[in-house]
């Protein structure tokens, strides 16, 4: 096999090879760098004896021993170690807040942990909590420290006592001599490990001031913390600063106001918990009693439906049946199965479904009730549909059907029977005016066995016309529409037109003139009246008009109030000489007593250029009787 | 003029009779149904009817009058009671000479045969 190198290549991979095994090998330190540090600042650095001790110390001599440097540690009073640093007598500064206004001074390495200020008090004491409840309140701080340089620039009003050391101030806290000190957290922590006083001080309230904790340089020595940033990198991935934070801190610290957040959050989620649950058991109450009365509503509605003997029935807006009573079953001959889902048309006949459709869609259409009447099966139904307005839906309707046959047979029986009583009472009146104009015809007949009594034959004429007087009334009620009154225009028309032309007038000679715009007339008023009438006729036809006198006569029947009317005859004709009261012939008494007695009237008779006669009466003297 | 009543009411018939008989007519013993009057106006040939439409049987005068005129010229009179439309129409069908309404039937007959006067050859001469 060729070896893989050979001549000049053989000698460059020898340099090379030895180049790469220096990189291995660690140079010498150049210098041993001073570094200095706060004596009294446990857990971070402190003196154990005379040995520097301490988180801090430790880190940096792994970073030392990480990055080669010779490192000489001396611990002592703060401000001499960074007078130290400032002065340049020292290189490094180990442990320092970076601040902004030190940055003008120092320059700080990368950040070894987050360092918080905090408030400490005794047990049970809740009075501050924030540096705002401070104000005139004695505080404990140590000298120099970033928080007492913070409070004093941002709080005045709050009284700064200054201690040597945390720990220090930590004992006044506990022993009364302050009421609140402003330390840094882990130190603070340490010290009450330290002096035995867990369960007699606390921390409270958020962080006062945070910073990054970190390794400090004279400005302008920054070259001294590269190496140590390197170091603080590969320490921090390869776990070692969190070894170093467990030993010296404990784990990763939980801050107050984390730990109080979570408590706040988890009460919150308690309250909200617990609101939840009596939000779900009230619903539950409120959804089983809803449940139980949908139920009862549903149940109310089902045996409503199951039991109704009217006929009722729910559509939506399609006429398509949703629910029907259960009696519909019996009507139609099919299970309401069947039914349900179904349109009118599906099983009524064509025209019973088209009038069914066709009053549904008035329904929908007009949004008014409707009713119509049905006949389904040989009975008839009277039915009532109305619309159903949902909001956000359409109108839909529901009805009843009722069946009204035998309601229909009795009014129809009635209305028969009714129709039967009318064509009796027709019947009658006919029958009446028939025999009255039998008796007329007696007594003519029997006067025609005297035809020379002149006087006879008068009499049984006027007794004729007194008798048509009254048939003309059954006449006109047989022949009316109304079985109870006559027309009164009609009646006297009729009246006087027959007397002119019984007693031969020419109805060219002598005129009638009749105006009548009163109600019309019952029996019991028109037959005295007509009677009445009878006399003033007879008496104008015998001795108004001798001679072939023409003349007129004017009849008048108007009500002058409700219940009060007028009548008013008169002629022109020759007049005569009469007094009422002592009137002998039968015709004058008998007006007078009409007027007077039955009619309950005034009568004025006069003789002016004729006959006047006035009969102010009362005209409701009677009810109807048929 | 000889005369036949048609009237179904005795009375009305006298009364009507005597007045007739006094206007110088003839007068028919008078007959109450229309199948009576039909047979009678064939027998008789009377001059004239008088035919109440009210009558008893099953005609009405209408019919009977009907049937009269359906062999016989003879002019007929109705008599009614009542002034109805439907009567009147039925009753114009036959062509009667009056259709008189009660009452004062007979003052209103004397003016009707007053101005009457048959066509040459239908029936007897007239009394005047």
């Amino acid at each position: 096999m060729p070896p893989l190198f050979r001549g000049p290549s053989r000698l460059f991979l020898c340099a090379v090879v030895i180049s790469l095994a220096s990189c291995g090998v660690k140079s010498p330190p150049e210098r041993t760098l001073r570094a200095v540090g706060d004596a009294n600042f446990p857990p971070f650095t402190f003196l154990e004896g005379e040995e520097p001790r301490g988180f801090v110390v430790d880190l940096l001599r792994a970073v030392a021993e990480k990055k080669n440097l010779r490192v000489d540690i001396h611990l002592m009073g703060w401000s001499a170690a960074m007078d130290e640093v400032r002065s340049g007598k020292a290189d490094l500064l180990i442990g320092v807040s970076d601040l902004e206004d030190r940055r003008a001074y120092l320059a700080f390495s990368d950040r070894m942990l987050t360092m918080r200020s905090l408030l400490f008090v005794p047990e049970g004491s809740y009075a501050y909590t924030r540096p705002e409840d401070l104000k005139g309140v004695v505080v404990g701080v140590e000298r120099g420290d970033i928080v007492a340089e913070y409070l004093g620039r941002v709080y005045p009003n709050i009284l700064l006592r200054e201690y040597e050391t945390q720990s220090a101030a930590v004992e006044a806290l506990a022993s009364g001599e302050i009421p609140v000190a402003a330390l840094d957290y882990y130190s603070g922590l340490r010290s009450l490990q330290r002096l035995n006083l867990q369960g007699q001080v606390k921390v409270i309230g958020d962080p006062l001031l945070e910073s990054a904790y970190c390794f400090g340089a004279r400005k302008g020595n920054e070259s001294v913390l590269f190496p140590i940033n390197d170091g603080l990198e590969t320490l921090k991935g390869d776990g070692t600063v969190r070894d170093l934070q467990e030993r010296w801190i404990g784990l990763t610290p939980v801050s107050s106001r984390y730990r109080r957040y979570t408590l706040y959050g988890l009460s919150a989620l308690g309250g909200l918990a617990a609101v939840l649950l009596i939000w779900n058991l009230s619903l539950r109450v409120a959804v089983r009693r809803r449940t139980q009365e949908l139920r009862e509503s549903l149940e109310q509605f089902r045996l409503y439906m199951e039991y109704s003997p009217v006929y009722m029935f729910f559509k939506d807006e399609s006429l398509v049946y949703r629910a029907l009573s259960r009696n519909f079953e019996d009507l139609l001959g099919l299970p309401l199965a069947q039914l349900q889902g179904k349109r009118a048309s599906e099983y009524y006949s064509p025209d019973i479904a088209e009038r069914i459709d066709e009053a549904d869609r008035q329904v929908l259409e007009g949004g008014q009730p409707v009713e119509s009447i049905l006949e389904i099966g040989g009975r008839t139904f009277k039915t009532i549909r109305f619309p159903i307005h949902r909001v956000g839906r359409p109108t839909c309707l529901a009805g009843f059907y009722i069946d009204v046959t035998e309601e229909m047979r009795s009014k129809e029986e009635l209305l028969a029977s009714l129709r039967d009583k009318e064509a009796l009472l027709r019947e009658l009146y006919h029958r009446t005016r028939n025999t009255l104009q039998v008796i007329g015809s007696l007594l003519m007949l029997q006067a025609a066995e005297y035809p020379e009594n002149g006087e006879l034959q008068d009499l049984v004429a006027s007794a004729e016309d007194r008798i048509g007087a009254i048939a003309l009334v059954h006449q006109l009620l047989f022949e009316g529409r109304d079985l109870s009154r006559v027309s009164a225009r009609e009646y006297i028309q009729a009246l006087c037109s027959n007397l002119l032309e019984n007693h031969g007038v020419d109805p060219g000679r002598v005129r009638l003139e009749v105006d009548v715009s009163g109600r019309p007339l019952l029996l019991d008023v028109a037959i005295p009246l007509g009677l009445l009438i009878d006399e003033l006729v007879t008496n104008s036809c015998k001795h108004a008009f001798p001679e072939g006198r023409p003349g007129t006569i004017r009849v008048s029947l108007l009500d002058r109030e409700p219940g009060r009317s007028v009548f008013r005859y008169s002629d022109d004709g020759v007049g005569a000489d009469f007094d009422l009261r002592t009137a002998r012939s039968l015709g004058l008494r008998l007006i007078q007593t009409i007027a007077e007695r039955q009619l309950l009237g005034v009568v004025t008779m006069e003789n002016r250029g004729g006959l006047i006669c006035v009969v102010d009466f009362r005209s409701d003297l009677y009810g109807e009787r048929v | 003029m000889r005369i036949l009543q048609v009237e179904d009411e005795a009375i009305s018939a006298l009364q009507m009779e005597l007045a007739l008989k006094r206007l110088g007519h003839e007068v028919l013993p008078h007959v109450a149904t229309g199948e009576a009057a039909i047979a009678r106006a064939e027998r008789d040939n009377p001059d004239l009817v008088l035919m109440d439409i009210r009558l008893a049987g099953e005609m009405d005068g209408i019919q009977a009058a009907a049937a009269i005129r359906s062999v016989s010229a003879v002019p007929i009179v109705f008599i009614t009671g009542y002034d109805d439309a439907e009567i009147r129409d039925r009753a114009s069908g036959v062509g009667p000479l009056a259709y008189l309404i009660k009452p004062n039937v007979i003052v209103k007959l004397k003016i009707v045969l007053d101005a009457y006067r048959p066509a040459p050859g239908e029936g007897d001469a007239a009394p005047r």
